[in-house]
Formats: structure tokens, C-alpha cells, sequence
């Protein structure tokens, strides 16, 4: 049984909101999936939103009243942050600590800059209070909480006109008591003040983390309550409310209700979706390893999928700079991207990046000021992209000056147009190639071993090189590669993860109370999930312990099932040393083992549509023929003439050699010569690169 | 002994076969190979410095030993693993390399830093033919001697410092020399963990070998080569092109160190800097005879302060290579602390090493003020406790190094509260002190009116209060500058940064200062230690007003310092704007 239960006709909305356009997919049982995109608006994306369920309800011939989950990714958590357009937080610490925050790791930004900045903490240090308290590790009071500080304390950060306030003490994981009466106390004083506590929000040991993760959840939590308050009201006008869900960093959703206090689980809300759907498509199309690739305007994000599953961290930063300690989607963000721009430098290199054209004034072709060669007019010149048919059509530019700003750039450089356009991809394509095996390497991964999904505007334009490069044998493009994180929205389960950190020798834990506080986070988690209306038979609690070898700083986590007896606890020991060489290359059996954490998911399952209903729209009966032929320039072999297919032709048996390009509305895919591409029974086209030496 | 250092090898050549796109992409690769081999050792290596403290290095050499790509975490490894391999060559020469060798060395007087870093260098092949060396660094957590961690102020020779290594043969492509690794694990504290990280070591080098071949494969071993080759030419134009941008200059300057280690008076590193046209030459003649502790500096180490002081001026962003050392010259006088006799003891050279840095960034600061910045934190205030672990009893060594205040600059403030120069490693924790030892963290915290003050203010220095818990603790802290004449110098009218200062406070209320020394602590007594704050760079009257208003609000410059030394007069919060000017116009 799972959330949407046995009404398999129910009909299920994906939206997610992107930089340019806001995708919308409508799913229903035996009807063809609708998928419709709609201009966002950045001022209120909620006015997208709504637009875009409407003309989905329309094409559908259905009342808007009938939609029974509408999932939503947001970037208002993300752009909050990127812009720093948060709320004025307070914090409250424990005495002697209100610098945590702005110290850090006491580690500089850049290793060889000696007029550096290091960005400024999001609570300034005026708005950072301290109170006598002490808790030591064992949750034991030491000091007192002394009330007339916090009183006082909670008195000036008023007069300041905060908007929230951050609570955090040392130890507070181990007895929440003093964070619990501090948020009393300002509850008297104000009612209406939002009032996050460490505990709740990050309850896990090493102080600037947890309380980095506390102070963003009160930078957000008064915008992203503001937007889907908005969003709620405009959706319940139209009779479905309830039915909103949010999308969160750990790849699954969450009822709008519960986003408005977990809004620092929702700063990778967009390119979540992405991951949960590229897990779904590698697992169904048997390639379940595989790196996902996204490449956009001006950056590009690389994810691993491992066993059908989107990788999840257990912590990351925001802006690169302030910890968040909150299960992630393991997705690494590089700043190169169609925007950006190819010059010379000083020694005389060509280099392409890190500086962008970005959407304004992007790049030269977009006759819209931009007179610098990126690696989008690349591609239009070397024939990649068709100057006639750039984004189905609907947008036009400008190839001469592609030409132009190349031709001022080979001059620099001395060499031909041709060779500058090739070079910028080729360079392009080595640093994404050493990004792809930078992230995979560092994880103990070899590319090798992967298949690579390309998504996003751009990512099918290079994905071929990138493998060639990378010696992975296997491309596959998506069929709904353009709305690809709407659809992963509509895949993923609801999810809340809890933690509860008890630092214990293996060997001399006590099991039953492990159990006890396992217990514990699970009636928690069925709690939450059944206050957002999932029946119990469809929840899952899945458990799992961060363990370490004694003396070790990190850890590892560990899956458990079942009730924890000692039995229990050495199976998780024995699967600790395997996670451990596995990662790390070595492991060391006759180490004591340590646990750090207790973690628990609870998971409501959403039943997945028949797959039947869901991929295979694209997949035509039409002759395999090219809508087309043109000169396009390959590096090693020069300029050929190439066929350029539209890929809403292709038949399931359709099977091509390179080179051939193959178009769609919303991306160019690009099949290098030696290569061959076909169609697999989901709609996907599968790129072979067997074929090269 | 080298009386000199000279890091130029070879000239460059303009002649090429290859062009800017070709050289752009072979290099990229090289340098992410680099970055792959940090990676695997980052990854497979077992001890916390190593991993979590991120204290070591990979670098990608060509068939000659030149350094072609380095990822150096922490800037103390900078350029320094070419002097150990050139060195090894002496013993162990080029021709004889075979495919599979690995070498190991950390003898400070055959090139290496100090005798917790030990290198391994294992040569890359193909069909034959020597295309590369694999080179790693890495800081192991204990290589015996008479204190753990190896390291100390009051040491007198080497032999005080634990194993010392001359370069030997570690393995070949059939086996590990296990006389070699019996010997090492006979000698350390921690066997396991040094045998642990040594094959991450050699895991890293041997991957980074597997990068270099496939990038010969892919693009040819002539290719290969010629791309290395111009990569140093590439790193050495960048280099030599910001040189001639900069005025010629003939600049001195001096430093101290509090002390030699032992109590003696303060030791001088004087600094010649000859910058003309496209070179520069760095003369330490002058500096103070070596020193009877701890904190003389072995010349692989010397020379990587002298890098990154130049790179840090002239050109931060190009590539690291051997090309880019091309145009610095360095002079090393022997028997000196910069290039001492042995046997001087070396373990705790990153104290002078940071001075170093700081006295050559003063000697060009003056005439380079929009390439430079007024002093900074160079105290490398550090404690180690011998404790036992809070609940089961076992006892551990808890170690922690303090950052400090960066200088001001004529486009900003200095940073507050960070890890400098050649350093840049953690904080440890409040809370996983106090999980991990008897000890807790009473307080962590910036240090009001601690930056120099100046129209830019230096960052501000921290202050950590350690109470030691349940029984008695020996343990010792160390710290530079805490003499104030010391302490990180303003420039252009700016003021200097406060001193260090660390003190063991009894339970009693008495109170012992202290620079460099052991201790005994019984519970209920603290340590606190005070580190620096940044020199300030211009006259403080012309700092913006409303810089020093925020800094008063936030609690970074106190009421009485904005009206003593900035003029700045505030009543109830706000400006009193009248009397401000008065004071101002003083």
C-alpha cells in the first residue's frame, strides 16, 4: 500500500521552477502524461505555478479540483540564500560561544590572497547574545540556565526588530531543556516570533555545524513560510490546498505544511527532482551506475547514482561557505556552463571560464551586447547547434557574431577561427571531464564503471566528448530530458530524517536502550507523516548508525534492520569494516568500532504509475529519416556532413551511426562519429561508444 | 650542503610543437592527476592529521624531477617535494629507476621538511621509457623521539626528533622492503596508523602513475613531454611578465623570533629582497646563527616560505610548476637557522617558517602596498595535553593551534580569527574536546581592539579558554610573538596588532604566564591563550566612520579605542558628530 493508495486514476502534478522556464508535468493512469512549460516569474513564482497547473488541467480536460498531489520544487529557498535575501535572525549561544559562527573552522578562503575576504556571517555579532548555561556531554547541567540574561538577551534582540531567532547551546543534542526554555521565554514575549532551537533542527555533536544549520533554518523559515503560505492560499482558492508538496534536499517530499519549519532542507529543492528521476531512469534502463550530468547556461551539476539510488551526504555547505548539516543529494555544482567565455591569459593559454555571460547579456549570438566568444557560440559555429531552430525556434541569434567574437579571439591567439572554436569546446570538455573524475575519484569511484545521463539544456550537446573523454562507454539522454526534475518529482516518496547522536563503544553499548531511542525517532517520524495524512501501512522506517573506529574523527553510515540486541550491533560492525575499504580503501577489523549517531528516515511511500503510462510518449512510428543534412566540424576528422534527425521520429528500433545529430525542443544531442545510438524500450536514446578503439 | 639554492635548472625555449588549446588540455589533466592522487591519499589514509587536518601534498614531476603539478593543501608544501627528489637522485640516480621502484625519504638534511613528513616517490613508465614522477608529502601523527607528535620547542639535536630517513629504496615492483618498513614501525608510537598512512602513500603515487600513462597513451609520449616542458615555460612567463610590471627594488627587513626555544634572547631572519627586471633573489645573510631548540629550518622548508611569499606577490593564480620558481633566486647562508648544521634540531620549524614568510612580505610591503598587506598573525600559538578519554579512561594527546588576525590592506580589513600563511588546519571543536578528553572549552572568542588599528583594521585575534577537568594534567604550549615589539606591524600609519599571550590560571585565582613551557594543571585550572591580531594599514582617522560605528556595535573596536585612536565619538549609539570632528581634526 502506498500514499496514493488504490485509486490508481488519481492524477498526480509536478512542477518545478527554473531559472527561465517553470516545467509542469500532469500524470495520469492510461492517458498520455501532459508536460508543459510556462515563462517563470522570479517577482512571485507562485503565479507560474498556477498558470502552469491550469493550462495542465485544460490540455487534460480536467477541473484544477481534481489534482490529488501536486509536487513542487522550489528555488526560493536556494535564491534566498544566493541573493542573501534572508530574514534578520537573532541568536542566542551559550556563554562564551556567540563567535562559533563567525570563526568557523578558523580555515581562510584562498591559500596564496593576502587582501582575502572571508564572507560575512549571517547573524552579525550585534545580534549574537549570550547566556550562562553549561551542559556537558552526558546531558548533565553544569551552569544553570540563568533566566534573567535570557531575558535580557531576548529584550535587545527585539528592540532590534529581528524576524527569528536562533537558539544554540553546546551539547544541546544530549538535553534540550535550556533551548526548550529559551523558546518559552520569547514565546511570552512575543507570540508571533519564529523560534528555532539546535536541537530540533541539527541535533548532532560539533557546535559550528549545528549551529550554522540552525541560523539558516531562522534566515529562511519567515521567507520560504511567507511563499508557501502565498502558494497554499492561491491553491486552496481552487479547492486543493492540502495537496501541496515540496520537494526537499534528501530527495523527498514533504507536505507544504512541514517545508514551512524544515526550510533549510529545501536549498537543493530543484535539482533533487533531477536526481531522484536520472535514479529511476539508470535503474529501469539496467545501467544502474551511473554519473549524471547537467549542464546549464553558466554552471553544471554532477551527481552520483549508485544501485538505482541517488547518492545522499550527510552534510554540505551553502554558497560554498556556511555548513548545512542535513541529509543532501550528493550533487556537485562546477562554474562552467554554455555561457561561459573563452580568453587568453596572461602566459597565453586559452582558458574558458570561470566568468560567465550568463543570461544577460549571454553569449555573442544573442545579439544582445555580448561580444565575447563563449562555448555556445562555439557549438553554433562548428554547426552543433542550427541557427534556424535554436530552442525549437522560438528564440532567435545571431551566428555572425559567433563569428566575430571568435575571429577577434584566434587573432589574439594567432590561430584559425576553426581552431579557436574547437579549442574552446576541447578545453570546456577537459575541465568537465576532471570534475566528472575528480567527484567519482574522490568517492572511490572510476568513471569507467558508469554509464553517463545527460540533462538540461546543454548537457546532450557534450555528453559524447565528455564520455569519450572519460572512457565511459555508455551516453543516455533521457526522453523528457528538458522537464527531467519536474518528472523526478513525481517519483519521489515523502521523507523526514531524524537523528539523535550517542557517542558509545561498540562493544559496551547498551542495545536496549539504542532500541529505546530508535523507537523513539520512529514514533517521531510515523507521527509526522501521519499528521500529513499518509496511512500507516504505507510508512516505512528505515534505521541506520554512523559508526567509527575509535580515535577517527568521521564516520561512516551503516544501514540496520530490525530491533537492536548485540547480535544486531555486530552485523553492523562487520558491514562497517566492508563500507570502510570499500570508501577508503583499507579497513581495520580488530579496531574497536564506535557509534556516533542514530539515524532514521521515515519514509511515505507514493505508488508508482505503471511505467506503461509514464516514458513512452516520445517513441513515434515514423521512418527513421533526417529531417536534414549540414556541414558540422568534428575534432580529429575536420568538417562533415552530417544528417540531423528529430528525434520524435524515432521508431524502437531505430539504430544510427555517427556522426548524426539529433534534435528536440529543448536540447541538441550530439553523436560523434564511431559512436551509434538507439532507441531502448523506455524511450531513452542509449549512445555506444564500444565501437572506438 | 648548499651554500645557495638556485631553483632555475633549465631555460626556457621558445620553439614548440604544440599550441595554446593542445597545452591547455594535456596540462588540465596533469593537474587534475594531481589533484586525484590528493584524493586516494586523503581517502585511504588513517590518521586524523592526515585526513581531517588535510596536512599533505601530491605533486606530478617530469623525467628530470621538475615540478610539473602540485595539489598542496596547506601552502608549507610548497615547491618543497622537488628538493627531496633531486636530492634522492644523488643516491639513487635517474638511469637506475626500474618500473615499480618506490622511494621514501624525510631526513631534513637530505632535503625533507621536518621528521613527521616523509615523502615516497615511486617513477612512472611506458613501453620502457621514464615519462614522469609521482611524488606525495604527508605529516604522520608521530615519528618517535622523546615527545609524541615528535615535535619540540626545547629539542637540541635530531637525534631528539625521532627516525630519521635518508632516501631508501621502500619497494620495488615485486615487494614492499620490509627491513625498511620493520624498522619504521619498530620506532613510532603509532605502528599501525604510520603503516596505514604510508600505503595511502604509495596508493596515491601508484594511481597518479596510472593517470601519466594514460595520458601518454592518449596523446603520445612526445606530446606528453612537450606539454610539461611548456607547461614550466608557460608558469615562468607568467611569473617573469607580473615581475617586470613591478617596480625594480633592493628592499631589507628583519624579524624575531621571541626566543631560540630554550629560553635564550630573541633570534634575527634578516631579509634582502632584490627584485630587477624579470628576477628576484631573496638573501637571508644576516639571519642569526642556528638555534640551540627546536625551530631551526631545514632549506626544503625555508625555500617553500620563500614561494609562497613570492607567489602571494607577484602572481597568485599561476600554475604551480617548476617554471614559476625559475625567476626566484634564494641564499641560504649556511650554519644559519634558514640552513642550519647537523645535527640542529628542525621539528618545530613551521614557527620560523612563518616568520620567514611575514619578514619577507614586510620588506616588500612598503614599496608594493597594492600587492601586500601590514603584518599578520604569525604566533603559531599551539597546546598539547597529555589527557585520558572522559569516560573510558584511556589516555590521549590533545593538540590544537590557534589562528589569529590578518593584516589590513589598502583595499580592506584583515580577516578575523584565521588559520595564516603556511598553515591553514581546524579548530578543534568545543564539543569534541570535551567527548574526547578531560578537558572543556570555556570559551572561544574574538578578541576586542586586538587588530591594528588604521583607515583599514587588522583582524582580530582569538582568545580559547581550556578548564581542565576530574585530575591533574601535564602537558606544554608554545607561542611566537608574544613579545609586543613582535607583534604584526602596521603599515602606511596603520598600528601594530596585539601580542600573544597564553596564561595558566589556578583554581585559585593565581596566574602564570607563559611563552614557551610544560605544565602541571590540577582541576578547576584554565589555560587561555591569546593569539594576535593584523597590523592596520593608513592613518586610523581616515578609517570611515561608519566602519568604526558597525565595529563599535558589533563589539570588534571597544567605545574607549573609537574615541582614542579613531576619534570617533559616540554617545547612546549614535555619533556625536560635533565633538568627532573636534577629535578628529587633532
Amino acid at each position: 500500500m502506498s500514499v496514493t493508495g488504490n485509486v490508481l486514476n488519481k492524477v498526480r502534478v509536478g512542477i518545478d521552477t527554473g531559472g527561465t522556464f517553470t516545467d509542469c508535468v500532469l500524470w495520469q493512469n492510461e492517458k498520455q502524461p501532459i508536460v508543459v512549460k510556462v515563462p517563470s516569474t522570479p517577482q512571485n513564482p507562485a503565479e507560474a505555478i498556477i498558470n502552469g497547473l491550469q493550462r495542465l488541467c485544460d490540455l487534460a480536460g480536467i477541473p484544477v479540483e481534481e489534482v490529488d498531489l501536486l509536487a513542487h520544487g522550489t528555488t526560493v529557498a536556494t535564491n534566498a540564500m544566493l541573493q542573501e535575501q534572508w530574514a534578520k535572525v537573532g541568536l542566542i549561544t551559550t556563554k562564551g560561544f556567540r563567535d562559533t559562527l563567525e570563526i568557523g573552522t578558523q580555515m581562510r578562503p584562498e591559500l596564496y590572497q593576502l587582501q582575502q575576504k572571508k564572507t560575512a556571517p549571517i547573524v552579525p555579532r550585534h545580534l549574537r547574545m549570550e547566556v550562562t548555561e553549561r551542559i556537558d556531554p552526558q546531558g548533565k547541567v553544569v551552569d544553570e540556565l540563568n533566566k534573567e540574561e535570557v531575558y535580557e538577551a531576548l529584550k535587545k534582540l527585539l528592540s532590534e526588530d529581528i524576524e527569528s531567532l536562533a537558539v544554540s547551546f553546546l551539547f544541546s543534542y544530549a538535553n534540550s531543556e535550556h533551548e526548550a526554555l529559551v523558546r518559552e521565554a520569547a514565546a511570552e514575549l512575543d507570540p508571533e516570533l519564529y523560534v528555532c532551537i539546535s536541537s530540533e533542527v541539527s541535533p548532532e555533536f560539533r557546535e559550528y555545524p549545528r549551529t550554522s544549520t540552525t541560523v539558516i533554518n531562522g534566515a529562511l523559515a519567515p521567507v520560504v513560510r511567507r511563499y508557501i503560505r502565498y502558494l497554499r492560499e492561491e491553491l486552496q482558492s481552487r479547492g486543493i490546498g492540502e495537496k501541496l508538496n515540496i520537494m526537499q534536499s534528501n530527495g523527498g517530499i514533504v507536505s507544504g505544511k512541514e517545508a514551512e519549519v524544515s526550510s533549510h532542507n529545501l536549498i537543493l529543492s530543484g535539482p533533487a527532482g533531477g536526481a531522484v528521476a536520472a535514479a529511476e531512469i539508470a535503474r529501469k534502463a539496467n545501467f544502474p551506475n551511473a554519473l549524471t550530468f547537467d549542464m546549464g547556461g553558466t554552471s553544471s551539476d554532477i551527481g552520483i547514482i549508485i544501485d538505482g539510488k541517488p547518492q545522499v551526504v550527510q552534510g554540505t555547505s551553502v554558497n560554498d561557505v556556511y555548513p548545512l548539516q542535513v541529509p543532501t543529494v550528493d550533487i556537485h555544482t562546477i562554474g562552467a556552463g554554455g555561457g561561459s567565455i573563452g580568453w587568453k591569459d596572461k602566459g597565453g593559454a586559452l582558458k574558458v571560464g570561470p566568468k560567465s555571460a550568463g543570461a544577460v547579456p549571454g553569449p555573442a549570438c544573442y545579439g544582445k551586447g555580448g561580444t565575447e566568444p563563449t562555448v555556445t557560440d562555439a557549438n553554433l559555429f562548428l554547426g552543433r547547434l542550427d541557427p534556424e531552430n535554436y530552442l525549437g525556434g522560438e528564440f532567435t541569434v545571431y551566428p555572425e557574431k559567433s563569428y566575430a567574437a571568435l575571429e577577434k579571439l584566434a587573432k589574439e591567439l594567432d590561430l584559425d577561427v576553426e581552431r579557436v572554436a574547437s579549442g574552446i569546446l576541447e578545453v570546456a570538455n577537459a575541465s568537465m571531464a576532471g570534475a566528472l573524475r575528480v567527484v567519482s575519484s574522490r568517492r572511490g569511484y572510476d568513471p569507467r564503471d558508469f554509464a553517463l545521463i545527460a540533462f538540461g539544456g546543454a548537457g546532450p550537446l557534450h555528453a559524447t566528448a565528455l564520455a569519450r573523454e572519460l572512457g565511459i562507454k555508455t551516453v543516455i539522454i533521457p526522453s523528457s530530458a528538458g522537464v527531467l526534475c519536474a518528472q523526478g518529482l513525481l517519483l519521489s516518496d515523502m521523507r523526514h530524517d531524524f537523528t539523535h547522536t550517542e557517542v558509545v563503544a561498540l562493544d559496551i553499548a547498551d542495545s536496549a536502550s539504542l532500541e529505546r531511542s530508535f523507537v523513539e525517532l520512529g514514533e517521531r517520524g510515523a507521527a509526522r507523516l501521519k499528521g500529513e495524512g499518509v496511512p500507516s501501512e504505507c510508512i516505512h522506517l528505515k534505521r541506520s548508525l554512523d559508526l567509527r573506529y575509535k580515535g577517527q574523527e568521521y564516520y561512516l553510515n551503516v544501514p540496520v534492520e530490525g530491533e537492536v540486541t548485540r547480535e544486531l550491533l555486530q552485523e553492523a560492525a562487520g558491514s562497517f569494516h566492508e563500507v570502510h575499504k570499500n570508501t577508503y580503501g583499507h579497513a581495520a577489523e580488530n579496531e574497536p568500532v564506535e557509534v556516533v549517531n542514530l539515524r532514521l528516515s521515515a519514509i511515505g511511500e507514493i505508488e508508482r504509475l505503471d511505467d506503461e503510462q509514464v516514458v513512452k510518449q516520445e517513441v513515434g512510428l515514423n521512418a527513421n529519416t533526417p529531417i536534414n543534412h549540414r556541414s558540422v566540424y568534428f575534432n580529429e576528422y575536420g568538417w562533415m556532413d552530417t544528417p540531423i534527425y528529430h528525434r520524435g521520429g524515432f521508431s524502437l528500433d531505430t539504430e544510427i551511426a555517427g556522426p548524426a545529430i539529433i534534435v528536440q525542443m529543448d536540447t541538441t544531442m550530439i553523436v560523434e562519429p564511431q559512436q551509434t545510438v538507439r532507441v531502448d524500450e523506455q524511450g531513452n536514446l542509449i549512445v555506444s561508444l564500444e565501437g572506438r578503439a | 650542503m648548499r651554500k645557495q639554492s638556485q631553483l632555475s635548472i633549465e631555460k626556457p625555449e621558445t620553439e614548440s610543437k604544440i599550441d595554446a588549446i593542445t597545452l591547455e588540455v594535456v596540462y588540465s589533466g596533469l593537474l587534475a592527476a594531481a589533484d586525484e592522487m590528493s584524493g586516494v591519499l586523503g581517502r585511504s589514509a588513517y590518521s586524523p592529521i592526515i585526513r581531517e587536518m588535510i596536512d599533505y601534498s601530491c605533486g606530478i614531476f617530469d623525467n628530470k624531477g621538475n615540478l610539473i603539478a602540485q595539489a598542496e593543501n596547506i601552502p608549507a608544501h610548497l615547491g618543497s617535494m622537488g628538493t627531496a627528489l633531486r636530492d634522492l637522485f644523488n643516491d639513487f640516480p635517474l638511469d637506475t629507476f626500474q618500473p615499480g621502484d618506490a622511494f621514501l625519504v624525510n631526513d631534513p638534511y637530505r632535503g625533507g621538511q621536518h621528521t613527521p613528513d616523509l615523502h615516497v616517490f615511486t617513477p612512472a613508465f611506458l613501453e620502457g621509457q621514464l615519462i614522469g614522477i609521482c611524488g606525495t608529502i604527508a605529516h604522520h601523527a608521530d615519528m618517535g623521539g622523546k615527545n609524541p607528535g615528535t615535535e619540540g620547542f626545547d629539542n637540541k639535536s635530531i637525534f631528539e626528533e625521532g627516525l630519521r630517513i635518508p632516501p631508501v629504496k621502500l619497494a620495488t615492483a615485486e615487494q614492499i622492503n620490509e627491513a625498511v618498513t620493520t624498522i619504521i614501525a619498530g620506532n613510532v608510537r603509532e605502528p599501525r596508523a604510520t603503516m596505514g598512512d604510508l600505503r595511502a602513500q604509495i596508493a596515491a603515487c601508484r594511481y597518479g602513475e596510472g593517470r601519466l600513462k594514460e595520458l601518454a597513451n592518449r596523446y603520445g609520449v612526445d606530446t606528453l613531454l612537450e606539454v610539461m616542458k611548456k607547461s614550466m615555460d608557460y608558469s615562468e612567463l607568467r611569473m617573469r611578465t607580473e615581475l617586470a610590471a613591478m617596480k625594480d627594488t633592493e628592499a631589507t627587513a628583519s624579524g624575531w623570533l621571541d626566543d631560540d626555544g630554550v629560553g635564550g634572547p630573541p633570534v634575527e631572519i634578516r631579509i634582502k629582497v632584490m627584485k630587477r627586471g624579470r628576477d628576484i633573489e631573496v638573501d637571508f645573510t644576516g639571519t642569526g646563527p642556528q638555534m640551540e631548540g627546536g625551530m631551526n629550518v631545514p632549506p626544503a622548508a625555508a625555500t617553500s616560505a620563500v614561494l609562497y611569499a613570492i607567489k602571494c606577490v607577484v602572481d597568485p593564480s599561476t600554475p604551480q610548476n617548476q617554471g614559476c620558481f625559475r625567476p626566484i633566486k634564494v641564499r641560504l647562508p649556511e650554519g644559519s637557522i634558514v640552513n642550519p648544521h647537523f645535527p640542529a634540531a628542525v621539528s618545530l620549524r613551521h614557527l620560523a617558517v612563518q616568520r620567514i614568510a611575514d619578514t619577507i612580505l614586510r620588506a616588500l610591503s612598503e614599496l608594493y602596498p597594492e600587492r601586500t598587506a601590514a603584518g599578520t598573525f604569525v604566533g603559531f600559538s599551539s597546546l598539547a595535553i597529555d589527557s585520558w578519554h572522559p569516560i573510558h579512561g584511556n589516555p590521549r594527546v590533545i593538540q590544537d593551534d590557534l589562528g589569529g588576525g590578518m593584516g589590513a590592506h589598502p583595499n580592506g580589513d584583515g580577516i578575523d580569527a584565521v588559520d595564516t600563511h603556511c598553515g591553514n588546519v581546524a579548530i578543534l571543536p568545543a564539543e569534541v574536546c570535551e567527548l574526547s578528553y578531560q578537558i572543556r572549552v570555556r570559551s572561544t572568542e574574538l578578541i576586542p581592539d586586538s587588530g591594528g588599528p588604521g583607515t583599514w583594521r587588522g583582524g582580530l585575534g582569538i582568545k580559547r579558554e581550556y578548564e581542565i577537568l576530574e585530575q591533574e594534567h601535564q602537558g606544554l604550549v608554545y607561542t611566537e610573538q608574544s613579545n609586543p615589539d613582535f607583534a604584526p606591524w602596521g603599515l602606511k600609519g596603520g598600528k601594530a596588532g596585539s601580542s600573544a599571550k597564553i596564561r595558566h590560571v589556578r583554581k585559585d585565582g593565581q596566574e602564570v604566564e607563559m611563552r614557551k613551557g610544560y605544565f602541571q594543571a590540577q582541576p578547576g585550572d584554565r589555560i587561555i591563550i591569546e593569539t594576535s591580531g593584523g597590523g592596520g594599514y593608513g592613518y586610523p582617522v581616515l578609517r570611515d566612520v561608519q566602519r568604526t560605528i558597525k565595529d563599535v556595535r558589533e563589539g570588534k573596536i571597544s567605545l574607549e579605542a573609537a574615541e582614542k585612536v579613531y576619534g570617533v565619538v559616540i554617545k547612546d549609539g549614535c555619533i556625536d558628530v560635533e565633538a568627532t570632528i573636534l577629535k578628529q581634526s587633532k
